[in-house]
């Protein structure tokens, strides 16, 4: 449940914050396009606005002209000016009546006429009459027959009036001037735009930019912007205002634009430099010839506000909007996930281990195939279950059997890692070293804290290479101590676990306790070598009386007491050699001893064996051949036994051949026949053995019937120890023999040698 | 001049053979049957040539031991001593030959005149 409002908190918030997101994104864009638009249009607007305003205040500039025109032609004016100052006199009256009834539409200040010299010779206004006007621009216009209204403020009354003269003519000479001095109030009426927005006006300036009228009238006779005049030229416009003109406002490029004379309507987009007012448009056109100019000033904030307005309405809209998806969302989702919880809730049953949910989904959509397959999976998850079930027992009861047998055997086996930390001890562990299970696991096998750790260090590392180096079993016998502090004496094998890319993975050692038997075999070893002691003393007695009778001693002897005595001596020695094998016989039946091959040249064993049976071989007067390779032959071999080996077969080939016979000592090295590549051979011309004895020939005890009717000396026991020291350490003997021809033995070695076999007793 | 074998030899027949012989070489000798005796004789001060020595001895002790006393002895450190016994473990002769012996005999393999040529090859 926790999972499935998660997920629909999950689907449905990312959902409203990105409608609410890009909704806000496009209520900015669209904002700014309305404000853009609205900006457009004000433009629009107000260029049609400024030019319909200038051809209204053009064409009044222009009918005031005309009047003037009309006036200025009328017989009467021309003839006043003709008149003489009496006359004058007499038709003032009547002219004053023809021009206010030119006049009755404009709210005129006064009309006068000028002579040639500038005097003014009438005037409606009687106040102002008997003025000088030679020095006025618009005089000097008119003069030129040039038309030029002017602005001016009258001296008089200190009000701003708009002057338009004309020139009076008769037969095309100018004769005099006409003046009209207007309102300024008939003129300005044009400009009053009706439903402009707060902070936005009218200005009307004349040719040097001086403001004339504001529809906020403060900034009355103010240049618009940074005036490039000349101080002559700003003194005349300041003579013109009557010393009226102020500081120029911010408008430079309005200013720019008079200054340049441009006919056209212009645009701008102004934000002030100086105060706080946020931005404008400003539009300018000219009236009447560049004589003056019509401005509207707009302030933008107008159409922000209108942007803003339209963004929160959008904004508004937008919210809604995603609330309202969120809301449909929601009631969707929740419909949709109602076949998920009846997934999820069959799903956790058959995670619990139950294959009998059945899932009820009636719609037939995804939910419904999904639905499908999980009952699919359903049913094989319940096969592959019991099938599974079935073999872990199998496999189980297996690995009971093993671990049991490994648990209970009296062999002592521990299971280590590749370092040596034992991981797994068996109950002999505890009964052999009474080292608890929880003592043992977890620590490093073979050390001091353990049974270990009693012999050299030497030993440890010989036995730590062959296992983990050389991943060969290590057998060996090692003293060790139990936790009480008594030692005893173990037989060990030690082996390596490899895995598939023959890594040492695990280490198995098998210990077996065999410090009785270690006492019992030295008990033995004791008992045979004091026996052979005692055994040999009335032996050597028997010899060395003998001896010393023979050397005459106790008096000078018979032949045939020597003959007998000879006798007495060579059973004497029988004896002697038949007590030294019986005990190597006794040693080799126990199957204790000792095997402990070491390299060892082969040509010295030989050697040493060949001069100690020198002087016999002397004595039969034999010989001795030996093949031998150059090389000194080093082979692998526990150098008493080899010197057993090769002692016997010489000794025999020397007993059982006759005087004057031969004796071949042959050494050979087969480097490609790994199982004989050592063989040594021993052949001579001698008795040789009947072959229907040949089978028993290396039995113990066994001597052949023709050399025991020659009464030759020997044992019987030679061939026996012979072939029980190669049986145990891997070697072969065979032979060939004719009768009264000769035997040739042949023991064969393989590459490595002899094999290692650990035991309490040597031979000697 | 006389040589004079000190014989340790517990086997009185044998005893009596080798003095037998030894005294039909010349030689003077003196007997013991155990390392007692041995050392005893030893400190009477009487001068000492060679020494004919077995291994198992009367008492507990056996000729090693009598081996160790004379050579922990400045005055017997250089003793020739020849071993002749009929005890031939390996061990056994290896710790004698350690200690400095002349030669070691197995009695039942050797003849009483081997072994008194070798005695009167070494200290003539």
């Amino acid at each position: 449940m926790i999972k499935i409002k998660k997920f629909r908190t999950r689907l449905s918030i990312p959902i409203f914050l990105s409608i609410v997101f890009f909704g806000l994104i496009a209520t900015y864009i669209g904002a700014l396009y309305v404000y853009n638009n609205l900006i457009d249009n004000q433009k629009k607007d107000l260029e049609v606005h400024l030019k319909i305003t200038a051809r209204q205040v053009g064409s009044t500039l222009q009918r005031i002209v005309n009047i003037n025109n009309a006036i200025s032609s009328e017989g009467d004016v021309i003839s006043y000016f003709q008149s003489s100052h009496f006359v004058r006199q007499n038709i003032n009256k009547d002219i004053t009546e023809k021009i206010n009834n030119y006049f009755t539409n404009f709210d005129i200040k006064s009309l006068s006429l000028i002579d040639l010299n500038g005097d003014e010779i009438f005037s409606t206004d009687s106040q102002t009459s008997n003025q000088n006007h030679s020095d006025k621009n618009y005089f000097k216009s008119a003069l030129a027959d040039k038309y030029c209204p002017e602005s001016l403020i009258d001296q008089d009354d200190n009000k701003l009036y708009y002057y338009f003269a004309v020139p009076v003519k008769e037969n095309s000479s100018i004769i005099g001037i006409l003046l009209t001095k207007i309102n300024p109030e008939y003129l300005h009426s044009y400009l009053k735009l009706e439903n402009l927005e707060a902070g936005s006006r009218t200005i009307f300036a004349d040719k040097n930019g001086v403001a004339l009228y504001s529809s906020d009238d403060k900034d009355n006779y103010s240049y618009l912007g940074d005036v490039k005049l000349t101080e002559s030229e700003k003194l005349l416009v300041d003579n013109q205002y009557n010393q009226q003109v102020k500081q120029h406002l911010t408008y430079d490029v309005l200013q720019d634009y008079i200054q340049s004379r441009s006919k056209d309507v212009k645009i701008f987009d102004y934000s002030s430099k100086l105060d706080d007012r946020s931005s404008e448009i400003l539009a300018i056109t000219n009236v009447g010839d560049c004589l003056f100019y019509v401005i509207y000033e707009i302030n933008k904030d107008t159409f922000v506000f209108g942007a803003i307005r339209v963004a929160l309405v959008l904004a508004g809209c937008i919210v809604t909007c995603a609330v309202l998806a969120l809301v449909i969302i929601l009631v969707l989702l929740d419909r949709s996930v109602k076949p998920l919880k009846t997934l999820e809730e069959a799903a956790r049953k058959i995670g619990s281990g139950n294959f009998n949910v059945g899932i009820d989904i009636k719609t037939d959509d995804e939910f419904k195939r999904l639905a499908e397959v999980i009952v699919k999976m359903e049913a094989d998850l319940k096969d592959i279950y019991a099938n599974l079930e079935q073999k872990v027992k199998e496999k189980t009861a297996d690995l009971a059997k093993f671990q049991m047998a490994v648990s209970s055997t009296s062999e002592h086996i521990v299971i280590t890692d590749n370092n040596g930390v034992i991981i797994f001890a068996n109950k002999a562990v505890s009964k052999t070293t009474g080292f608890s299970n929880k003592e043992v696991i977890g620590k490093k096998a073979g050390s001091k804290d353990l049974w270990g750790g009693q012999m050299p260090p030497d030993f440890y590392k010989k036995l730590w290479d062959t296992v983990c180096k050389h991943k060969k079993p290590f057998v060996g016998v090692i003293n060790n101590k139990k936790k009480n502090g008594v030692p005893y004496v173990a037989a060990a094998i030690i082996s390596p676990i490899l895995d598939e890319n023959n890594e040492v993975i695990y280490i198995v050692a098998t210990e077996r306790d065999i410090t009785k038997e270690a006492e019992v075999d030295k008990a033995k070893t004791e008992f045979v070598s004091l026996a052979s002691h005692q055994l040999r003393t009335p032996l050597s007695a028997i010899n060395w009386y003998t001896e010393m009778i023979l050397n005459g001693d106790a008096g000078k002897i018979t032949s045939d007491q020597r003959k007998y005595l000879d006798e007495i001596y060579k059973g004497n020695k029988r004896m002697v050699d038949l007590v030294n094998s019986l005990l190597n016989v006794s040693r080799l039946d126990l199957g204790t001893f000792e095997i402990d091959p070491k390299p060892t040249v082969i040509h010295e064993v030989c050697a040493d064996v060949f001069e100690e049976m020198e002087h016999t071989i002397e004595e039969k007067k034999q010989k001795l051949i030996i093949n031998c390779p150059g090389d000194a032959l080093k082979i692998s071999v526990d150098p008493k036994l080899m010197r057993i080996i090769i002692q016997n077969l010489v000794s025999n080939a020397v007993k059982y051949t006759p005087e004057g016979g031969t004796i071949t000592v042959g050494l050979k090295y087969n480097k490609k026949d790994e199982k004989n590549t050592y063989v040594i051979t021993v052949s001579d011309s001698g008795y040789g053995i009947p072959k229907n004895q040949q089978s028993n020939i290396f039995e113990k005890l066994f001597r052949a019937d023709n050399v025991r009717a020659m009464d030759a000396e020997g044992t019987g026991l030679g061939l026996y120890i012979i072939k029980a020291i190669l049986d145990e350490a891997g070697g072969k003997i065979s032979f060939k023999s004719t009768e009264n021809k000769g035997t040739t033995f042949t023991v064969v070695l393989p590459k490595d040698g002899m094999k290692q076999k650990t035991g309490t007793k040597k031979i000697s | 001049m006389t040589k004079t074998i000190l014989v340790v030899e517990d086997e009185k027949s044998l005893s009596f053979a080798i003095e037998d012989s030894l005294v039909r070489n010349n030689f003077k000798v003196l007997k013991a049957n155990s390392e007692e005796g041995a050392t005893k004789i030893l400190n009477t001060g009487q001068k000492i040539d060679a020494v004919w020595l077995d291994h198992y001895l009367l008492g507990k002790k056996t000729g090693l031991d009598f081996m160790r006393f004379l050579r922990q002895d400045e005055k017997w450190k250089n003793l020739p001593v020849f071993v002749v016994t009929n005890s031939v473990g390996d061990d056994k002769i290896s710790s004698y030959n350690v200690m400095g012996i002349e030669k070691y005999f197995v009695k039942s393999d050797s003849t009483l005149s081997d072994i008194i040529d070798s005695i009167k090859d070494s200290i003539s």
